[in-house]
């Protein structure tokens, strides 16, 4: 039997009571009548769904959004949250998932800009001693005279809580912190949280949906559905299926994927590649690689490995200084992207919103984003309006996602329903190759398991996909070989079950191994 | 002192509408919009407003004469106000539209100025050297050449912005001088005008068969210029609205890297938008000075149509129809601005000081356009569509 853990008990003042808070977005109401509070010392994860509610009810929290109704109160008395501003007043930092630093300033910099506490006239040397002095106080490991475009996703990560705790607050909050992080960067993140509310009267809220992560880290857990709160419960009390069973309202099947039935030809092949990245410096040098029909390459390495230039190379967006791209027997190199296309490679690039969908139009102008050429959504010159909205309509039915208006813009989808209508674009997009760089990042639990399951359907049917991937449990449950990148080659390749994860992870380290 | 100024504002907030917002009046509340579907409205009314405004300001401020009564003569109220206006209006359609088709590709073409001096300058030589031909063919190939000139005058700056990412703001901007200096060369040189003296270059008239027809509608006589800046709004629009090359445009006028993700060969339709621009302003050129009322190459085709054109694309937002539309209220206020030099304000000060706050009075407006006042709705509105989830029953159920 499971204790309800919502009324706050009378030994702890909650920091942060929030209640019957409301948000509607026209007639959809986004968070509905919630009841939230936060203790001191408390790391408090929220989970739910893609589009339960969980990024609105934080901006209602950070000042970005204001609330229809409910009140917020701090340390007991209610509060007006009317801006972001005045959120860091009262103690209340949220770090987005996009960090929005300066990436040609210093940690130093980017820590004291637009700050009213910044000391006039402070030279260089005065701002690098108070971040020093600021990282020993939060007892974070940052950097003060690194630039942020040389720094890691997560030393940028720890500049930013660094910002945000050095500011005053006492109340943080990561929106999905761990989907742009690498496995050995979350565990440092989870360990630098703990120490964080340990004992402190500062209090951590915690977004993710990874359930692991969740019940590794957080002391209590909230689960919202579609806006509403179903339950919070301490997490000693939890395990991992009964909070998807909470999230999703049912049971979560999780079976090892079968291995390829039928191993076809060649279709994607790399031969000899080298690239550059977006600073000119060689980013791919001298990499083989080769995708048949049917089967799922994983690519396991640490990110900045040379996995994002790959994916660009092998869809066309990045030229090669050498070797060849082959799809079957036509040749590929130097062509332009739409062969690519033509040639049927989907690809699902590693950042949604820049590169794979077009944010200020409507949600059925970027279904057919890959589509628009072919009939019947191209009728000579023209496009037919019709046959666009019964084709986006086709693809949000199929990817689950609740829509009314397909005009409404991609940019008011939750992240993960952006996540889902892009996945679902470029599968069907993929007659041959599919190039997936993080398919289920922010994909709730249970769609995460859905577009597993497509992707194991799409190569069943002879597509080959070429998974690119930080999430080793993902990579080793659903690939048909594994290889290793490391500094933009292949380091190690192995079967399906004839990998172990200790030789894997010291070839991503970059330590050599004995390849069996 | 940044941070002094910074920690006195936070002691006595200024209000801004954004504070506003949400804010309750009387059961009323101010509300952010994330989209309106009626933003044109907005901008309409706001710019009728600033008219009337600057027209009340204008009437006080002179001692006598009637303002109200020479503006509605000058612009709508007379059959030849309404010809005024449209003849001001004919050419800042055509190089409205043409700065209208970079914007939608988030590029902007100030050389619209230039573009329609080449394409008058390429029409006219065309018809000084087959004179002998009739009309039609003669008119035809004059477009013809004034639609290629201004496009071949976008060429280098459209290619410097595709392959070397050039800014085409500077590229097209030095090009205008160069088709001044161009344009003077040829009105003072091979095709000077004996007769023609002062400030004023001008080469001799044109063959009288390359005057466009004057067409009369109910009585008023409106320039061809006006049917081909509607007919091309039109089939704009029909074009960017409903093709695959419209698509493709809005795909990458958003973000050139999704247009190169989704396939679509980028700089190549960087550069066809920006040569279409460049040949509409061509074009515009020509129907100038073959619809106007001036009828030859000379320095006085343009009264910064051109730059004009680029306002009056900006103020439509980078519609079509908008542009036309608005095409014919700067034309009315220039009409009014010209209508009032004989109550002794200026013609430069009446119309720049009424279109400077007319614009003032718009960008207002579009701000306000965010936002929206909506009533509160009564509490059980939200309570009915509310359906509570039973947290008893989900524990029940999970039985651990
Ligand atoms: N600006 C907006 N306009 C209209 N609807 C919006 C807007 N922002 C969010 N929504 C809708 O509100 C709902 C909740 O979105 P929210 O982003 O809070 O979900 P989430 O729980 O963070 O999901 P995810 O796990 O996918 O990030 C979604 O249905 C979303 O489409
Ligand atoms: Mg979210």
């Amino acid at each position: 039997m499971i204790v309800e853990d919502s009324a706050p008990r009378s030994a702890i003042v909650p920091l942060m009571e929030i209640r019957e808070v409301t948000k509607r977005f026209g007639s959809l109401i986004a968070v509905d009548r919630v009841d939230l509070d936060i203790h001191p010392g408390e790391v408090h994860a929220i989970l739910g769904e893609n589009g339960a509610g969980k990024t609105t009810l934080m901006n209602l929290l950070a000042g970005l959004l204001k609330p229809d109704s409910g009140q917020i109160s701090l340390d007991g008395s209610e509060v007006t949250i009317s801006s972001p501003r005045k959120a860091l007043e009262l103690g209340i930092g949220i770090v987005h998932q996009h960090f929005r630093l300066v990436e040609n300033f210093t940690a130093a910099e980017n820590l004291h800009l637009g700050w009213n506490e910044t000391p006039r006239l402070a030279g260089n040397k005065d701002l690098v001693d108070r971040t020093h002095s600021l990282a020993k106080q939060f007892d974070l490991d940052v950097e003060p005279n690194a630039r942020i475009w040389q720094m890691s996703v997560g030393e940028q990560q720890r500049v930013a809580i660094l910002r945000t705790l050095s500011r005053g607050a006492r109340i943080l909050i990561l929106d999905e912190p761990t989907a742009v992080l690498t496995p050995t960067e979350a565990d440092r993140l989870f360990e630098m949280l703990r120490g964080l509310a340990i004992g402190s009267n500062r209090g951590v809220i915690f977004i993710s949906h990874k359930l692991d992560e969740v019940i590794s880290v957080s002391d209590r857990v909230t689960v919202l559905r579609a806006g509403s709160r179903v339950s919070t419960l301490k997490t000693v009390d939890c395990n991992q299926e009964l909070l998807a069973k909470m999230m999703i309202g049912r049971h979560l099947n999780t079976q090892p994927a079968p291995p390829s039935a039928a191993l076809g030809p060649a279709v994607l092949v790399g031969k000899g590649i080298s690239a550059r990245n977006d600073r000119g410096v060689p980013a791919l040098e001298d990499l083989d690689i080769e995708l048949r029909s049917g089967e799922i390459v994983g690519v396991a390495g640490v990110a900045g490995n040379g996995q994002r230039e790959l994916s660009e190379v092998l869809t066309g967006l990045r030229p090669v200084d050498s070797g060849q791209i082959f799809m079957g027997d036509q040749e590929l190199t130097g062509a332009y992207p739409v062969e690519f296309l033509r040639a049927g490679i989907g690809h699902i690039p590693e950042d949604r919103y820049s590169s794979g969908l077009v944010t200020s139009e409507s949600i059925d102008h970027n279904a057919v984003l890959r589509a628009f050429r072919d009939p019947p959504i191209r009728r000579g010159l023209f496009l037919s309006p019709a046959a666009i909205k019964s084709y986006a309509r086709q693809l949000v039915d199929a990817v689950k996602i609740s829509i009314r208006d397909l005009g409404s813009s991609v940019r008011t989808l939750s992240g993960g329903n952006a996540q889902r209508l892009l996945t679902g674009r470029e599968i069907a997009a993929a007659s041959k190759a599919l190039v997936a760089v993080h398919p289920t990042r922010g994909l709730d639990v249970g769609a995460a398991e859905a577009v597993r399951q497509v992707l194991l359907k799409a190569r069943d049917s002879g597509v080959g996909i070429l998974l690119i991937s930080e999430d080793l449990a993902e990579l080793l449950s659903l690939s048909d070989r594994i290889v290793v990148i490391f500094q933009g080659r292949l380091t190690g390749e192995f079967n399906k079950y004839e990998y172990d994860v200790n030789t894997l992870g010291l070839l991503m380290g970059g330590h050599p191994a004995e390849i069996g | 002192m940044p941070e002094k100024m910074a920690s006195s504002k936070q002691d006595k907030p200024i209000l801004r509408l954004k504070d506003l917002a949400d804010r309750n009046f009387r059961g009323w509340k101010i509300e952010l919009r994330t989209d309106n579907p009626r933003r044109w409205l907005y901008r309409l009314s706001a710019i009728l407003l600033g008219g009337v405004i600057a027209l009340i300001a204008i009437q006080l401020s002179i001692g006598e004469g009637n303002a109200f009564e020479r503006i509605l003569k000058a612009t709508i109220g007379s059959r030849k106000g309404i010809e005024n206006v449209l003849e001001l209006a004919a050419p800042l359609m055509a190089t409205g539209l043409a700065a209208a088709i970079a914007i939608k590709l988030g590029a902007w073409n100030v050389g619209v100025e230039g573009q329609f001096f080449m394409g008058a300058w390429a029409a006219a030589g065309i018809a000084f050297a087959l004179d002998g031909l009739s009309g039609p063919p003669l008119l035809i190939l004059m477009f013809v050449g004034a639609i290629g000139a201004g496009a071949i005058w976008m060429l280098i700056p459209a290619l410097a912005r595709a392959y070397l990412n050039i800014s085409e703001i500077l590229t097209t901007l030095m090009l205008n001088f160069v088709a001044m200096a161009f344009l003077a060369y040829w009105a003072t040189g091979p095709w000077r005008d004996p007769r023609s003296q002062g400030a004023v270059l001008a080469t001799p008239k044109l063959p009288e068969q390359t005057r466009l027809p004057v067409i009369s509608i109910a009585g008023v006589e409106i320039r061809f210029g006006i049917v081909i800046g509607l007919v091309l709004a039109v089939l704009l629009t029909a074009i960017f609205r409903k093709s695959v090359f419209g698509y493709m445009v809005a795909t990458v006028g958003a973000s050139e890297r999704v247009g190169a993700y989704a396939g679509i060969k980028v700089r190549r339709l960087l550069v066809t938008v920006l040569l279409a621009s460049g040949a509409t302003a061509g074009l515009a050129g020509v129907t100038h000075m073959t619809g106007g009322a001036i009828n030859r190459y000379s320095t006085s085709l343009s009264s910064n149509t051109g730059y004009t054109g680029i306002a009056v694309a900006v103020l439509a937002g980078g519609s079509f129809l908008g542009t036309t539309a608005m095409a014919v209220i700067i034309g009315a206020i220039i009409a009014a601005g010209n209508s009032l030099r004989i109550l002794g304000v200026g013609s430069e000060l009446g119309r720049f000081g009424l279109t400077g706050f007319i614009l003032l009075v718009a960008a207002v407006g579009e701000g306000l356009s965010h936002y929206r006042l909506v009533r509160r709705e009564p509490r059980e509105v939200a309570g009915s569509a509310h359906t509570p989830l039973s947290v008893i029953t989900l524990t029940e159920d999970t039985n651990i």
